[in-house]
């Protein structure tokens, strides 16, 4: 297994055990009236997923990724870290439209959507990003 | 149109040279040992950089370790 493997399996478990842990979280202290009303749910929440996003940027992907001799990575890795930003891509497109025609379905009599759903859905597209790009990376060598 | 298929000889080569390891072979040639794995299973073809300093790690010509194939 590559450092760069090593890597994407780590935050890819991380990152999905701290989801659960954001989701659960997220339920038990009163779902979404409790992220709209209370100021200390919404500010805890929000800091746990500063903090998952800070993890994944700065383990997941190798600030250093150099090519040639004596280099974390080599061309192989590069490739296989740029062919996994379609993954990426996807999981976000996903992410997203699923929750456009969720809102939508919910909320066209209404006329507007309630701000605390903008949020989430910020959230939740960047969770599918960070996971997306681990989940690529592990592909991307099985295919490689 | 036929499917070309870039075949090597790193394999051979590294056993004809004193049994080079693949991790000694990927440490002169920039690459990790995985890739060397790869390359020998055929699972990835190497830039034209990568072949050339694989064939240089060999001491040999680029058309000794790689083969087009058609």
């Amino acid at each position: 297994m590559t450092s760069l493997q090593r890597r994407a399996l780590v935050s890819l478990v991380v990152g999905l055990v701290w989801t659960a842990v954001l989701v659960v979280l997220f339920v038990s202290r009163g779902g979404i009236e409790a992220f709209a009303s209370d100021d200390s749910t919404r500010v805890l929440l929000s800091v746990l997923f500063v903090l998952m996003l800070l993890f994944t940027a700065f383990f997941g992907v190798p600030w250093k990724a150099r090519k040639g001799p004596g280099g974390d990575v080599d061309e192989r890795d590069l490739s296989v870290l740029q062919r996994a930003t379609q993954v990426q891509l996807i999981a976000v497109m996903l992410t997203l439209a699923g929750w456009v025609i969720a809102l939508t379905e919910c909320y066209w009599d209404e006329g507007a959507v309630p701000v605390v759903w903008p949020n989430l859905m910020m959230y939740s597209a960047l969770i599918a990003s960070a996971l997306g790009q681990s989940l690529g990376v592990l592909i991307g060598y099985r295919r490689s | 149109m036929d499917v070309a298929v870039i075949r090597n000889s790193i394999r051979r080569l590294r056993f004809e040279r004193g049994e080079m390891t693949q991790e000694e072979l990927g440490r002169l040639a920039g690459c990790t040992r995985q890739t060397v794995i790869a390359l020998e299973q055929g699972r990835y073809v190497p830039s034209l950089e990568l072949a050339f300093r694989i064939a240089r790690a060999f001491g040999v010509s680029l058309e000794d370790v790689f083969r087009y194939e058609e």
